[in-house]
């Protein structure tokens, strides 16, 4: 009976995890591709220079928290034996990241641009806590300077 | 401008293609994966059945008949609540038949006693404990009234103690376990674990259903020789059938055969 629990929680997750990350990157991409034009660069504000005046200078950021389901967290307790990349939680790092970057730059819509982006990550959630049921989870924050012209 | 615009759109393009495709997106698909590693461990947990069977085989096989009776002891059943008094009469016709059956075997005689218990439970069943005491439910007191089909259950688990198959079970479950515990590093949790401890009841099934047709096979023979004919095994069976009316692939997870096959084994 164990076995079968596993085998249904398996094939549930499985089912609903895929549908989760499709929609997910279909809306990432979406929001990439409306946001093409808009600039945001990681090079510090000491090396930065214009010609135009700059009317305001201010911290945006955007957060994201972000877990596997329990199908991806199976595969990476297997790969535990073997070794090898994760490439079930690499597809999480992959929306963390972009959904935290989208996040911020939509915080700045109004701003021409974004200097000095960082990243950061952590974990939310030990994997090797080894209580039953802990899913991992990373908080991925974005943040950097947006700069607006002074309009001429 | 003409040529601004044009290598904008070609720009566009490029990142928009890159989108899905990149170094940061995993080409293998996580379905795929799984059915790879959870075969390669299937295949793995395989190996350290048939070993662990194997070996304990040979333990078990080359075990002094001292030194399994000491090691039996030490697998002593705790003492269930029995209704002994109510069924008297019963036990003292099962304990005669049960007698018959150890004197016609040499084997049996190693040890001074196989003690007979009644539990109260309704289900029609019968064990033997790895110390030799045999256990009979009173549903199947019950139930069934027949002398020579009461030889034939009790010379079934007989058989099951002859042909020593707790002591391989309990062998195979002690290495099973050791290199299982080695290989996950005692943590159930993650997934080689789950995958190891659920697939490790299976093992747990207390005799393989190989054991079951040879006890079968051993209590066939002792009725045939006794009463003449194994009508009565034959009966048994088609009884069970009849009472517990389950589909053909229940039978495949279970302890024992499904009838049917237990009839046609010892028919053949």
């Amino acid at each position: 009976m164990d076995l079968l629990t596993i085998i249904i929680i398996l094939l549930v997750t499985y089912y609903t995890g895929s549908i989760i990350e499709k929609k997910h990157f279909k809306k990432i991409k979406k929001r990439e591709i409306a946001l093409y034009n808009r600039p945001y660069v990681n090079f510090q504000i000491k090396k930065w220079s214009s010609s135009r005046k700059v009317a305001s200078a201010e911290l945006v950021t955007g957060e994201v928290v972000i877990s596997g389901d329990y199908f991806k967290t199976f595969i990476a307790g297997l790969k535990n034996l073997f070794g090898g990349r994760l490439t079930s939680f690499e597809s999480i790092m992959d929306r963390a990241r972009r959904e935290a970057i989208l996040r911020m730059r939509e915080k700045a819509l109004n701003a021409n641009m974004i200097i000095n982006v960082k990243l950061e990550t952590m974990m939310i959630n030990d994997i090797n806590s080894g209580k039953q049921g802990s899913l991992p989870g990373v908080a991925v924050i974005a943040y950097g300077t947006a700069i607006t012209y002074a309009k001429k | 401008m003409q040529r601004n615009s044009s290598d904008y759109n070609s720009q566009k393009a490029k990142f928009i293609e890159m989108l899905d495709d990149n170094v940061n997106i995993s080409k293998t698909s996580d379905g795929k994966e799984f059915l790879y590693l959870v075969s390669a461990i299937l295949v793995i947990l395989l190996g350290v059945y048939i070993f662990s069977d194997v070996i304990s085989g040979i333990i078990v096989n080359n075990l002094s008949v001292k030194n399994r009776l000491a090691i039996e002891q030490i697998f002593k059943f705790q003492q269930q609540e029995n209704e002994d008094k109510k069924y008297e009469t019963e036990l003292v016709q099962l304990n005669k038949i049960k007698n018959e059956i150890i004197r016609s075997d040499k084997s049996l005689q190693i040890k001074n006693d196989f003690p007979l218990h009644v539990i109260n439970e309704r289900e029609v069943n019968a064990a033997i404990a790895p110390d030799g005491s045999i256990f009979i439910t009173s549903g199947l007191l019950k139930e069934l009234k027949n002398e020579q089909t009461y030889a034939f259950i009790l010379a079934h688990e007989l058989g099951h103690y002859k042909h020593k198959d707790h002591l391989k079970s309990f062998g195979r479950q002690i290495i099973w376990h050791t290199i299982t515990t080695i290989l996950t590093g005692g943590n159930s949790s993650s997934g080689v674990g789950q995958i190891t401890y659920s697939t490790g009841s299976l093992t747990e099934l207390k005799y393989s259903k190989n054991q079951e047709y040879a006890a079968d096979r051993y209590a066939n023979r002792y009725i045939k020789l006794r009463y003449g004919s194994n009508k009565a095994a034959v009966d048994f069976f088609k009884y069970l059938d009849k009472k517990y009316d389950m589909p053909e692939f229940v039978h495949y997870l279970s302890t024992h055969p499904s009838p049917e096959q237990r009839i046609q084994k010892i028919t053949q």
